[in-house]
């Protein structure tokens, strides 16, 4: 069995924008899933139908043989702390501390109370401390999130989703905002995630990333799957009927 | 070209439009002064009648003076206690109202409720809402309080709604992706990016609070302003004009405090935060 599973999956927004048609694939364990295609080709609708920030039209997901779709409110803040999420916009409180931040990533799993109050005991701060090691700034842990620049912002989004300690990780455009350079510290440190042998489901804009670091490559044009196989098989051909007859090819080094 | 042609087409038009718009305002003004007597020679004619108003101001009758600080505390408590009640109402109608937080058809409903009721509150001024208290409750500071706050809570409501629907709602998404509950994401992602805007708010309707129980008295809302309407319908200016000094000091000095403490927490409160504070 497949980790994740998507059948027939269909997004209509109202009234009736067609976001993803028929989507069907399946992901297993430990894969680096790369998804390609133009803004507006369905990248982010359908990573965000997988924890159902979007609520999907049709069709069926499974995580873990658990189906997403129809989960209950409880059965579906389940699924979601296996599954974290980083974001193009890095999404942090931004007036709020950067462990603060992190710590988000584990309030699920904590006495309501405790949230309520701020109260975090010792062993999570610990715990959000070490997260903010692994992405290398411990250093900024007291500052406040608006402070950083994005690079260090987006390490903090990494953090905190690490905190969730998940199974899979879906990263929404994780370096559209970001210069090369640390788009490529970033992409490390999905990298070293995925090396743990936690799944990684992204969406990325370049080829070069996508072949440097992807073990496999979904292509999505106008909603449809156009493309499913190794990043490194991907031809001018293949790249065009992706991005279109009109799209330059894309290389950054 | 043709746009060319197009505009230089609607240049006689657009003047003409303008031309006329002007003409009814003139002819809406001249009716106007033709309706309401504006005879300016009684500003000079009747000047003499005024000079116990001004001479007053150069010999202030200071025996008010212990009265009228004791009033002008009481005005201060009126406006802090209809601000501070008025705070918890328009916190929880301000959720209510906030378009991006209620998407069900049901919550729809009550925003637009909620939204509906508070401009039609606020579409009343506090001197309105004073008159009808004091028919309801009779004179005195608490018809005044009533008022005040009626008017807060709607103002408010309107102000914090609207800082609600203008948020970002990427911390929001986080937050929620992480599997917490709607509880948590109201804490952990709407509240730090309100709360400052809301202290703000606050601040400021406390000061408008201060400035408006003055006024609310003269209509028998209670306070200073009662008092000071009390001296000028005996005629008796000396003492009017204690009160109305008081009542400079005490705006003056709010509108200040009030600007310098919203100053401090829209640039991002000053200090760093400290601890854990979210």
């Amino acid at each position: 069995m497949a980790q994740l599973e998507i059948k027939n999956l269909k997004k209509i927004y109202p009234p009736n924008v067609v976001a993803l048609k028929d989507i069907s694939f399946e992901v297993e364990k430990g894969e680096f899933l790369v998804v390609i295609g133009l803004s507006g080709s369905g990248k982010s609708t359908l990573l965000r139908c997988i924890n159902r920030l979007i609520e999907p039209t049709e069709g069926s997901i499974k995580f873990e043989g658990r189906e997403v779709t129809t989960a209950s409110k409880k059965e579906l803040r389940e699924i979601r702390e296996d599954i974290a999420m980083v974001f193009q916009r890095f999404n942090l409180i931004e007036r709020s501390l950067v462990l603060t931040n992190v710590l988000t990533g584990q309030l699920a799993e904590l006495p309501l109370w405790r949230s309520l109050l701020g109260r975090f005991p010792k062993e999570l701060k610990n715990r959000a401390y070490e997260r903010l090691e692994t992405v290398g700034i411990p250093e900024q842990a007291l500052k406040r999130a608006d402070e950083l620049s994005g690079g260090q912002q987006q390490r903090v989004g990494i953090a905190r989703a690490l905190m969730q300690d998940p199974k899979l990780l879906l990263a929404d455009e994780p370096v559209s905002s970001l210069d090369p350079a640390t788009s490529g510290t970033i992409m490390d440190y999905l990298a070293e995630i995925n090396n743990q042998g936690k799944t990684v489901i992204t969406s990325l804009h370049f080829l070069d990333l996508v072949r440097k670091y992807g073990t496999r490559a979904i292509g999505l044009k106008d909603g449809n799957i156009v493309y499913d196989g190794h990043p490194k098989d991907i031809d001018d051909e293949k790249f065009k009927e992706v991005f279109g007859e009109e799209a330059e090819k894309v290389h950054i080094t | 070209m043709n746009d060319n042609n197009k505009i230089q087409g609607r240049g006689p038009w657009l003047f003409l439009r303008n031309l006329v718009i002007a003409a009814l305002f003139l002819a809406a003004f001249v009716y106007a002064l033709t309706r309401i007597n504006l005879d300016l020679t009684l500003l000079v004619k009747n000047f003499s009648s005024t000079v116990k108003l001004w001479s007053a101001f150069a010999k202030p009758d200071w025996s008010v003076l212990g009265e009228g600080v004791t009033l002008l505390i009481k005005t201060l408590y009126m406006a802090f206690m209809a601000t501070a009640l008025a705070l918890p109402f328009a916190i929880v109608l301000s959720f209510l109202g906030a378009k991006n937080l209620m998407n069900s058809p049901i919550a729809r409903a009550i925003y637009t409720f909620v939204r509906g009721f508070a401009s039609i509150i606020r579409s009343i001024q506090p001197i309105i809402w004073a008159i009808i208290f004091v028919v309801w409750v009779r004179t005195g500071p608490f018809p005044g309080v009533l008022a005040l706050w009626i008017h807060s809570v709607a103002d408010m409501t309107k102000l914090f709604s609207e800082r609600v629907e203008s948020i970002d709602v990427g911390p929001m998404e986080a937050i929620e992706a992480t599997g917490a509950g709607r509880t948590l994401v109201l804490i952990y992602g709407v509240i730090p990016q309100i709360i400052n805007p809301y202290l703000s708010f606050t601040l400021y309707r406390l000061d408008i609070n201060v400035r408006m129980a003055t006024i609310i008295g003269i209509v028998g809302g209670g306070g200073i302003g009662m008092r000071l309407y009390s001296y000028i319908r005996k005629w008796n200016f000396p003492k009017a004009v204690v009160m109305t000094i008081l009542i400079i000091i005490m705006v003056w000095g709010i509108d200040y405090l009030s600007s310098r403490l919203r100053e401090r927490i829209e640039t991002g409160g000053g200090e760093k935060t400290e601890g854990f504070s979210i």
